[in-house]
Protein backbone atom coordinates (compact mmCIF):
# COMPACT_ATOMS: atom_id res chain seq x y z
CA UNK A 1 0.00 0.00 0.00
CA UNK A 2 2.63 2.41 0.95
CA UNK A 3 5.26 1.17 -1.38
CA UNK A 4 2.36 1.36 -4.22
CA UNK A 5 0.05 4.48 -3.64
CA UNK A 6 1.36 6.40 -0.73
CA UNK A 7 4.95 6.94 -1.82
CA UNK A 8 4.14 7.94 -6.01
CA UNK A 9 1.52 10.08 -4.71
CA UNK A 10 3.41 12.00 -2.52
CA UNK A 11 6.59 12.26 -4.30
CA UNK A 12 4.34 13.43 -7.45
CA UNK A 13 2.37 15.94 -5.68
CA UNK A 14 5.80 17.40 -4.07
CA UNK A 15 7.08 17.59 -7.78
CA UNK A 16 3.86 19.33 -8.70
CA UNK A 17 4.05 21.94 -5.33
CA UNK A 18 7.69 22.60 -6.24
CA UNK A 19 6.94 22.97 -10.04
CA UNK A 20 4.89 25.91 -9.45
CA UNK A 21 6.92 27.13 -6.92
CA UNK A 22 9.63 27.02 -9.30
CA UNK A 23 8.00 28.26 -12.22
CA UNK A 24 8.81 31.84 -10.67
CA UNK A 25 12.66 31.59 -10.63
CA UNK A 26 13.95 29.18 -13.28
CA UNK A 27 11.83 28.79 -15.90
CA UNK A 28 13.35 28.63 -19.68
CA UNK A 29 10.80 30.77 -21.68
CA UNK A 30 8.26 30.64 -19.37
CA UNK A 31 8.58 26.71 -19.36
CA UNK A 32 9.75 24.48 -16.61
CA UNK A 33 10.57 20.50 -16.93
CA UNK A 34 7.14 18.59 -15.92
CA UNK A 35 9.32 16.76 -13.48
CA UNK A 36 5.91 15.65 -11.97
CA UNK A 37 4.83 13.97 -15.15
CA UNK A 38 7.68 11.86 -15.23
CA UNK A 39 7.67 10.72 -11.64
CA UNK A 40 3.86 9.72 -12.75
CA UNK A 41 5.31 7.71 -15.81
CA UNK A 42 7.93 6.31 -13.74
CA UNK A 43 5.65 5.35 -10.92
CA UNK A 44 2.76 3.83 -13.46
CA UNK A 45 5.85 1.92 -15.21
CA UNK A 46 6.91 0.12 -12.09
CA UNK A 47 2.95 -0.35 -10.17
CA UNK A 48 1.04 -0.95 -12.98
CA UNK A 49 -2.19 0.88 -13.99
CA UNK A 50 -4.32 0.72 -10.78
CA UNK A 51 -1.20 2.57 -8.86
CA UNK A 52 -1.23 4.93 -11.75
CA UNK A 53 -4.71 5.68 -12.19
CA UNK A 54 -4.85 6.41 -8.44
CA UNK A 55 -1.68 8.54 -8.25
CA UNK A 56 -2.97 10.23 -11.33
CA UNK A 57 -6.16 11.09 -9.87
CA UNK A 58 -5.24 12.56 -6.90
CA UNK A 59 -1.93 14.55 -7.91
CA UNK A 60 -3.98 15.73 -10.88
CA UNK A 61 -7.30 16.94 -8.43
CA UNK A 62 -4.12 18.50 -5.93
CA UNK A 63 -3.28 20.35 -9.67
CA UNK A 64 -6.44 21.67 -9.77
CA UNK A 65 -6.68 22.87 -6.27
CA UNK A 66 -3.66 25.08 -6.98
CA UNK A 67 -4.59 26.52 -10.22
CA UNK A 68 -7.25 28.61 -12.09
CA UNK A 69 -8.19 25.06 -13.45
CA UNK A 70 -11.75 23.68 -12.74
CA UNK A 71 -11.85 20.84 -10.44
CA UNK A 72 -11.39 17.55 -12.09
CA UNK A 73 -9.94 18.83 -15.30
CA UNK A 74 -5.94 17.80 -14.50
CA UNK A 75 -7.38 14.85 -12.66
CA UNK A 76 -9.22 13.62 -15.65
CA UNK A 77 -5.99 13.61 -17.70
CA UNK A 78 -3.37 12.51 -15.03
CA UNK A 79 -5.77 9.28 -13.97
CA UNK A 80 -5.48 8.53 -17.86
CA UNK A 81 -1.53 9.35 -18.33
CA UNK A 82 -1.28 7.18 -15.26
CA UNK A 83 -3.40 4.47 -16.17
CA UNK A 84 -1.83 3.91 -19.95
CA UNK A 85 1.74 3.99 -18.52
CA UNK A 86 0.69 1.31 -16.07
CA UNK A 87 -0.35 -0.64 -19.00
CA UNK A 88 3.60 -0.52 -20.18
CA UNK A 89 4.41 -2.42 -16.41
CA UNK A 90 6.27 -5.58 -17.25
CA UNK A 91 6.28 -4.89 -20.81
CA UNK A 92 8.96 -2.94 -21.63
CA UNK A 93 12.92 -1.99 -20.32
CA UNK A 94 12.52 1.05 -18.46
CA UNK A 95 16.28 0.96 -18.04
CA UNK A 96 17.58 2.20 -21.04
CA UNK A 97 18.09 5.60 -21.64
CA UNK A 98 16.33 6.18 -25.04
CA UNK A 99 12.54 4.37 -23.50
CA UNK A 100 12.43 6.93 -21.05
CA UNK A 101 12.83 9.74 -23.33
CA UNK A 102 10.63 8.28 -25.56
CA UNK A 103 7.50 7.52 -23.26
CA UNK A 104 7.87 11.15 -21.49
CA UNK A 105 7.40 12.54 -25.62
CA UNK A 106 4.54 10.44 -26.02
CA UNK A 107 3.35 10.73 -22.42
CA UNK A 108 3.52 14.86 -23.10
CA UNK A 109 1.48 15.05 -26.42
CA UNK A 110 -1.21 12.29 -25.38
CA UNK A 111 -1.03 15.18 -22.19
CA UNK A 112 -2.29 17.83 -24.24
CA UNK A 113 -3.89 16.01 -26.55
CA UNK A 114 -5.91 14.86 -23.81
CA UNK A 115 -6.63 18.51 -22.70
CA UNK A 116 -7.80 19.04 -25.43
CA UNK A 117 -10.63 17.15 -25.76
CA UNK A 118 -11.58 17.95 -22.38
CA UNK A 119 -11.78 21.26 -22.85
CA UNK A 120 -13.90 20.42 -26.08
CA UNK A 121 -16.36 18.22 -24.32
CA UNK A 122 -16.76 20.50 -21.13
CA UNK A 123 -16.31 24.27 -23.08
CA UNK A 124 -13.52 25.47 -20.86
CA UNK A 125 -11.01 28.63 -21.98
CA UNK A 126 -7.97 26.72 -22.41
CA UNK A 127 -5.66 28.55 -24.80
CA UNK A 128 -3.28 26.17 -25.59
CA UNK A 129 -1.49 25.30 -29.16
CA UNK A 130 -0.44 21.45 -29.65
CA UNK A 131 2.85 22.42 -31.42
CA UNK A 132 3.61 25.76 -29.67
CA UNK A 133 7.31 27.16 -29.39
CA UNK A 134 6.78 26.79 -25.26
CA UNK A 135 5.41 23.02 -25.95
CA UNK A 136 8.47 22.21 -27.68
CA UNK A 137 10.67 23.74 -25.14
CA UNK A 138 9.40 21.58 -22.66
CA UNK A 139 8.71 18.51 -24.68
CA UNK A 140 12.44 18.79 -25.01
CA UNK A 141 13.69 19.26 -21.57
CA UNK A 142 11.52 17.10 -19.79
CA UNK A 143 12.10 14.48 -22.50
CA UNK A 144 15.50 15.15 -22.22
CA UNK A 145 16.34 15.05 -18.56
CA UNK A 146 13.61 11.75 -18.15
CA UNK A 147 16.52 8.55 -18.42
CA UNK A 148 18.17 10.83 -15.46
CA UNK A 149 15.09 11.07 -13.09
CA UNK A 150 13.98 7.46 -14.69
CA UNK A 151 17.78 6.25 -12.82
CA UNK A 152 17.37 8.95 -9.60
CA UNK A 153 14.07 7.50 -8.87
CA UNK A 154 14.57 3.74 -9.29
CA UNK A 155 17.94 4.20 -7.09
CA UNK A 156 15.39 5.76 -4.71
CA UNK A 157 12.78 3.72 -5.00
CA UNK A 158 15.44 0.86 -4.94
CA UNK A 159 13.40 -1.49 -7.56
CA UNK A 160 14.54 -4.93 -8.45
CA UNK A 161 15.83 -5.24 -11.79
CA UNK A 162 12.94 -6.46 -14.21
CA UNK A 163 13.97 -8.73 -16.94
CA UNK A 164 12.32 -7.71 -20.19
CA UNK A 165 9.81 -9.82 -22.02
CA UNK B 1 -25.94 -9.23 -9.21
CA UNK B 2 -23.37 -11.49 -8.96
CA UNK B 3 -22.47 -10.93 -12.53
CA UNK B 4 -21.93 -7.47 -12.21
CA UNK B 5 -19.87 -8.34 -8.93
CA UNK B 6 -18.05 -10.87 -11.08
CA UNK B 7 -17.53 -8.64 -14.05
CA UNK B 8 -16.23 -5.98 -11.74
CA UNK B 9 -13.59 -8.59 -10.18
CA UNK B 10 -12.73 -9.23 -13.58
CA UNK B 11 -11.62 -5.80 -14.70
CA UNK B 12 -10.60 -4.38 -11.39
CA UNK B 13 -8.47 -1.93 -13.47
CA UNK B 14 -11.14 -0.85 -16.02
CA UNK B 15 -13.58 -0.40 -13.31
CA UNK B 16 -11.69 1.68 -11.38
CA UNK B 17 -9.97 4.19 -13.83
CA UNK B 18 -13.96 4.09 -15.13
CA UNK B 19 -15.03 5.37 -11.81
CA UNK B 20 -12.33 7.78 -11.60
CA UNK B 21 -12.71 9.45 -14.52
CA UNK B 22 -16.46 9.33 -13.88
CA UNK B 23 -15.79 11.42 -10.53
CA UNK B 24 -13.91 13.76 -12.92
CA UNK B 25 -16.85 14.07 -15.30
CA UNK B 26 -19.08 14.97 -12.29
CA UNK B 27 -17.01 17.49 -10.88
CA UNK B 28 -16.52 19.67 -14.59
CA UNK B 29 -20.10 19.31 -15.31
CA UNK B 30 -21.28 20.47 -11.92
CA UNK B 31 -18.69 23.25 -11.59
CA UNK B 32 -20.49 26.68 -10.98
CA UNK B 33 -19.25 28.95 -13.13
CA UNK B 34 -15.38 27.79 -13.84
CA UNK B 35 -14.97 25.99 -10.54
CA UNK B 36 -16.38 24.34 -7.91
CA UNK B 37 -16.26 26.81 -5.01
CA UNK B 38 -16.01 25.41 -1.39
CA UNK B 39 -13.98 22.42 -2.10
CA UNK B 40 -11.50 24.40 -4.30
CA UNK B 41 -11.46 27.20 -1.43
CA UNK B 42 -10.76 24.42 1.52
CA UNK B 43 -7.89 22.57 -1.20
CA UNK B 44 -6.29 25.42 -2.17
CA UNK B 45 -6.29 26.56 1.37
CA UNK B 46 -4.37 23.82 2.46
CA UNK B 47 -2.35 23.01 -0.29
CA UNK B 48 -1.05 26.84 -0.16
CA UNK B 49 0.54 25.24 3.06
CA UNK B 50 2.84 23.45 0.91
CA UNK B 51 3.87 26.43 -1.66
CA UNK B 52 4.58 28.82 1.46
CA UNK B 53 7.16 25.90 2.63
CA UNK B 54 8.58 25.36 -0.39
CA UNK B 55 8.92 28.95 -1.62
CA UNK B 56 10.70 29.89 2.43
CA UNK B 57 12.57 26.65 1.73
CA UNK B 58 14.03 27.81 -1.85
CA UNK B 59 14.04 31.47 -0.46
CA UNK B 60 16.52 30.44 2.22
CA UNK B 61 18.61 28.27 -0.21
CA UNK B 62 18.97 30.67 -2.12
CA UNK B 63 19.79 33.70 0.22
CA UNK B 64 22.47 31.56 2.15
CA UNK B 65 24.25 30.33 -1.06
CA UNK B 66 24.05 34.19 -2.69
CA UNK B 67 24.93 36.05 0.89
CA UNK B 68 28.24 34.18 0.73
CA UNK B 69 29.21 35.56 -2.49
CA UNK B 70 27.39 38.87 -1.69
CA UNK B 71 29.62 39.58 1.08
CA UNK B 72 32.77 39.41 -1.20
CA UNK B 73 31.06 41.38 -3.59
CA UNK B 74 29.88 43.80 -1.16
CA UNK B 75 33.61 44.82 -0.03
CA UNK B 76 34.55 45.82 -3.81
CA UNK B 77 31.53 47.22 -3.90
CA UNK B 78 32.20 49.72 -0.82
CA UNK B 79 35.11 50.63 -2.28
CA UNK B 80 33.26 51.90 -5.65
CA UNK B 81 30.35 53.62 -3.66
CA UNK B 82 32.91 55.62 -1.93
CA UNK B 83 34.16 57.13 -4.14
CA UNK B 84 30.70 57.34 -6.17
CA UNK B 85 29.41 59.17 -3.18
CA UNK B 86 31.79 62.71 -3.67
CA UNK B 87 30.31 62.32 -7.50
CA UNK B 88 26.97 62.19 -6.23
CA UNK B 89 26.95 64.64 -3.88
CA UNK B 90 27.17 67.37 -6.59
CA UNK B 91 24.11 65.62 -8.15
CA UNK B 92 22.20 65.64 -5.01
CA UNK B 93 21.98 69.95 -5.45
CA UNK B 94 20.54 68.72 -9.53
CA UNK B 95 18.39 66.28 -8.00
CA UNK B 96 16.16 68.86 -5.46
CA UNK B 97 15.77 71.04 -8.58
CA UNK B 98 14.59 68.05 -10.54
CA UNK B 99 12.02 66.94 -7.56
CA UNK B 100 10.39 70.33 -7.18
CA UNK B 101 9.98 70.56 -11.02
CA UNK B 102 8.37 67.22 -10.92
CA UNK B 103 6.02 67.65 -7.74
CA UNK B 104 4.86 70.52 -10.12
CA UNK B 105 4.21 68.59 -13.07
CA UNK B 106 2.22 66.12 -10.58
CA UNK B 107 -0.01 68.63 -9.05
CA UNK B 108 -1.11 69.75 -12.42
CA UNK B 109 -1.73 65.84 -13.89
CA UNK B 110 -3.56 65.26 -11.00
CA UNK B 111 -2.12 61.66 -11.36
CA UNK B 112 -1.22 61.47 -7.40
CA UNK B 113 -4.66 62.06 -6.26
CA UNK B 114 -6.51 59.66 -9.05
CA UNK B 115 -4.22 57.02 -7.85
CA UNK B 116 -4.33 57.14 -4.23
CA UNK B 117 -5.86 53.81 -3.28
CA UNK B 118 -5.50 51.75 -0.13
CA UNK B 119 -4.11 48.56 -0.97
CA UNK B 120 -2.61 45.99 0.53
CA UNK B 121 0.82 44.96 -1.08
CA UNK B 122 1.91 41.12 -1.52
CA UNK B 123 4.51 38.95 -3.02
CA UNK B 124 4.20 36.10 -5.76
CA UNK B 125 5.06 32.80 -4.72
CA UNK B 126 3.72 30.36 -6.98
CA UNK B 127 2.57 29.77 -10.95
CA UNK B 128 0.63 26.96 -12.60
CA UNK B 129 2.29 23.95 -12.66
CA UNK B 130 2.54 23.47 -16.05
CA UNK B 131 1.69 26.89 -17.80
CA UNK B 132 -1.43 25.33 -19.22
CA UNK B 133 -3.57 27.86 -16.79
CA UNK B 134 -1.93 31.56 -15.98
CA UNK B 135 -2.29 31.04 -12.53
CA UNK B 136 -0.62 33.25 -10.45
CA UNK B 137 -0.24 32.78 -6.30
CA UNK B 138 0.08 35.75 -4.27
CA UNK B 139 1.29 35.23 -0.07
CA UNK B 140 -2.01 37.26 1.43
CA UNK B 141 -4.91 35.67 2.07
CA UNK B 142 -8.51 35.85 4.09
CA UNK B 143 -6.27 36.58 7.61
CA UNK B 144 -4.81 39.58 5.50
CA UNK B 145 -8.13 40.91 4.26
CA UNK B 146 -7.87 39.51 0.92
CA UNK B 147 -11.87 39.19 -0.55
CA UNK B 148 -12.94 37.40 -3.73
CA UNK B 149 -13.17 39.65 -6.76
CA UNK B 150 -10.57 42.58 -5.44
CA UNK B 151 -8.85 44.34 -7.78
CA UNK B 152 -4.83 43.77 -8.38
CA UNK B 153 -2.38 45.69 -9.64
CA UNK B 154 1.41 46.67 -9.83
CA UNK B 155 3.74 49.19 -10.55
CA UNK B 156 6.11 48.80 -13.39
CA UNK B 157 8.50 51.75 -14.95
CA UNK B 158 6.91 54.45 -12.56
CA UNK B 159 3.39 53.08 -14.03
CA UNK B 160 0.45 51.34 -12.39
CA UNK B 161 -0.94 48.80 -14.42
CA UNK B 162 -3.55 46.66 -13.91
CA UNK B 163 -2.57 42.78 -12.95
CA UNK B 164 -6.08 41.44 -12.78
CA UNK B 165 -8.43 40.24 -10.14
CA UNK B 166 -8.60 37.79 -7.05
CA UNK B 167 -9.80 34.68 -8.08
CA UNK B 168 -10.04 32.61 -4.89
CA UNK B 169 -8.88 33.11 -1.61
CA UNK B 170 -7.17 31.02 0.49
CA UNK B 171 -6.56 31.33 4.03
CA UNK B 172 -3.05 32.52 3.47
CA UNK B 173 -2.64 32.72 -0.30
CA UNK B 174 -4.75 34.02 -2.81
CA UNK B 175 -5.33 32.94 -6.69
CA UNK B 176 -5.04 36.00 -8.90
CA UNK B 177 -7.01 35.92 -12.63
CA UNK B 178 -4.56 37.77 -14.56
CA UNK B 179 -5.90 40.51 -17.28
CA UNK B 180 -4.05 38.26 -20.12
CA UNK B 181 -6.87 35.90 -18.93
CA UNK B 182 -9.75 34.77 -21.25
CA UNK B 183 -12.28 35.22 -18.43
CA UNK B 184 -10.89 38.33 -17.10
CA UNK B 185 -13.15 41.49 -17.99
CA UNK B 186 -12.64 45.22 -17.21
CA UNK B 187 -14.33 48.35 -18.23
CA UNK B 188 -11.73 50.78 -19.94
CA UNK B 189 -11.28 53.55 -21.74
CA UNK B 190 -9.19 55.79 -23.96
CA UNK B 191 -6.36 57.57 -22.03
CA UNK B 192 -6.62 60.77 -24.63
CA UNK B 193 -9.78 60.32 -26.60
CA UNK B 194 -11.95 58.79 -23.76
CA UNK B 195 -13.87 56.28 -25.68
CA UNK B 196 -14.91 53.50 -23.88
CA UNK B 197 -14.76 49.96 -24.13
CA UNK B 198 -15.00 46.13 -22.67
CA UNK B 199 -11.18 44.60 -22.21
CA UNK B 200 -10.37 41.12 -21.68
CA UNK B 201 -7.59 38.93 -22.13
CA UNK B 202 -6.46 36.80 -25.24
CA UNK B 203 -4.89 33.95 -23.07
CA UNK B 204 -1.73 32.56 -23.88
CA UNK B 205 -0.74 35.53 -26.67
CA UNK B 206 -0.54 37.18 -23.36
CA UNK B 207 -2.18 40.23 -25.39
CA UNK B 208 -5.39 42.18 -24.22
CA UNK B 209 -8.60 42.73 -26.35
CA UNK B 210 -10.69 45.67 -26.19
CA UNK B 211 -14.38 45.50 -27.97
CA UNK B 212 -16.96 48.24 -28.41
CA UNK B 213 -15.19 51.06 -29.19
CA UNK B 214 -17.05 53.29 -31.32
CA UNK B 215 -15.63 53.66 -35.00
CA UNK B 216 -15.22 57.38 -34.22
CA UNK B 217 -12.14 56.63 -31.95
CA UNK B 218 -10.72 55.11 -34.67
CA UNK B 219 -9.25 58.53 -35.93
CA UNK B 220 -7.69 59.49 -33.20
CA UNK B 221 -5.83 56.37 -32.41
CA UNK B 222 -2.00 55.74 -32.47
CA UNK B 223 -0.59 53.33 -31.77
CA UNK B 224 1.10 52.98 -28.26
CA UNK B 225 -2.02 55.05 -26.76
CA UNK B 226 -2.95 54.01 -23.25
CA UNK B 227 -5.97 52.69 -21.94
CA UNK B 228 -6.97 52.86 -18.55
CA UNK B 229 -9.49 51.51 -16.48
CA UNK B 230 -13.35 53.19 -16.43
CA UNK B 231 -14.15 53.12 -13.03
CA UNK B 232 -17.94 52.05 -13.94
CA UNK B 233 -19.94 51.94 -10.84
CA UNK B 234 -21.00 48.13 -11.80
CA UNK B 235 -16.92 47.35 -12.17
CA UNK B 236 -15.08 45.75 -9.38
CA UNK B 237 -11.78 48.02 -10.41
CA UNK B 238 -11.04 51.91 -9.91
CA UNK B 239 -10.82 54.15 -12.09
CA UNK B 240 -7.53 55.42 -13.81
CA UNK B 241 -5.07 52.53 -13.70
CA UNK B 242 -3.27 51.50 -16.66
CA UNK B 243 -4.51 48.43 -18.35
CA UNK B 244 -2.34 48.33 -21.69
CA UNK B 245 -0.56 49.94 -24.70
CA UNK B 246 -2.31 50.10 -27.95
CA UNK B 247 -0.52 47.58 -30.13
CA UNK B 248 -2.70 47.80 -33.19
CA UNK B 249 -7.06 48.08 -34.31
CA UNK B 250 -9.06 45.52 -35.79
CA UNK B 251 -11.97 46.72 -37.99
CA UNK B 252 -14.51 45.13 -39.88
CA UNK B 253 -16.41 46.88 -42.19
CA UNK B 254 -19.73 45.16 -41.17
CA UNK B 255 -19.64 46.20 -37.52
CA UNK B 256 -20.22 49.32 -35.96
CA UNK B 257 -17.35 48.99 -33.32
CA UNK B 258 -13.32 48.11 -33.56
CA UNK B 259 -11.71 46.06 -31.37
CA UNK B 260 -8.00 47.40 -30.05
CA UNK B 261 -5.34 44.56 -29.05
CA UNK B 262 -3.53 46.14 -26.92
CA UNK B 263 0.42 45.44 -24.70
CA UNK B 264 0.01 44.71 -21.44
CA UNK B 265 1.29 47.77 -19.35
CA UNK B 266 3.04 45.25 -16.51
CA UNK B 267 4.59 41.43 -17.51
CA UNK B 268 2.50 39.26 -16.21
CA UNK B 269 5.24 36.97 -16.37
CA UNK B 270 7.72 39.28 -14.55
CA UNK B 271 5.84 39.82 -11.56
CA UNK B 272 7.19 39.57 -8.55
CA UNK B 273 4.78 41.99 -6.00
CA UNK B 274 1.26 43.29 -6.39
CA UNK B 275 -1.21 45.85 -4.54
CA UNK B 276 -3.94 44.36 -3.99
CA UNK B 277 -6.48 47.44 -4.16
CA UNK B 278 -8.73 47.69 -1.01
CA UNK B 279 -12.39 49.78 -1.23
CA UNK B 280 -12.56 52.29 1.48
CA UNK B 281 -15.13 50.19 3.63
CA UNK B 282 -13.36 47.32 2.74
CA UNK B 283 -9.88 48.15 4.19
CA UNK B 284 -8.68 45.50 6.58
Amino acid sequence: MLRKYIIPLITVSLLLLGQSVANSYVSVKGVIPNLALIALVFFSMQNGPMSGQISGFFSGLIQDFISLSPLGFHAAVKTLIGFLSGLLHGNVFSESIFFPFLFIVIANLLRLILLGIISFLFPLPVDFKLFSFSFLIETGITALLAPFCFALLRKLYSVKRRKTL
Amino acid sequence: MRRILLFLKNHRNGSVLALLLLICCFMLFFRSGRQLVLPQQVGFSFFSFFQNAFHAIGNWTGETVNSIQKLKEMQDENQDLRKKLIKYRGMEREMIALRQENAGLRKVLKISEELQLLHISAQVIARDPENIFNTIVINKGLVDGVKKGDPVISVENGIRGLVGKVHSVGLTNSSILPITDENCFVAVRLFESRFQGLAHGQGKSGKIEVNYIKKRARDSLVKGDLVVTSGLASSDFPAGVFVGRVDHVQVKDYETSINLILDPVVSISKLEYVYIIKKEDNAP
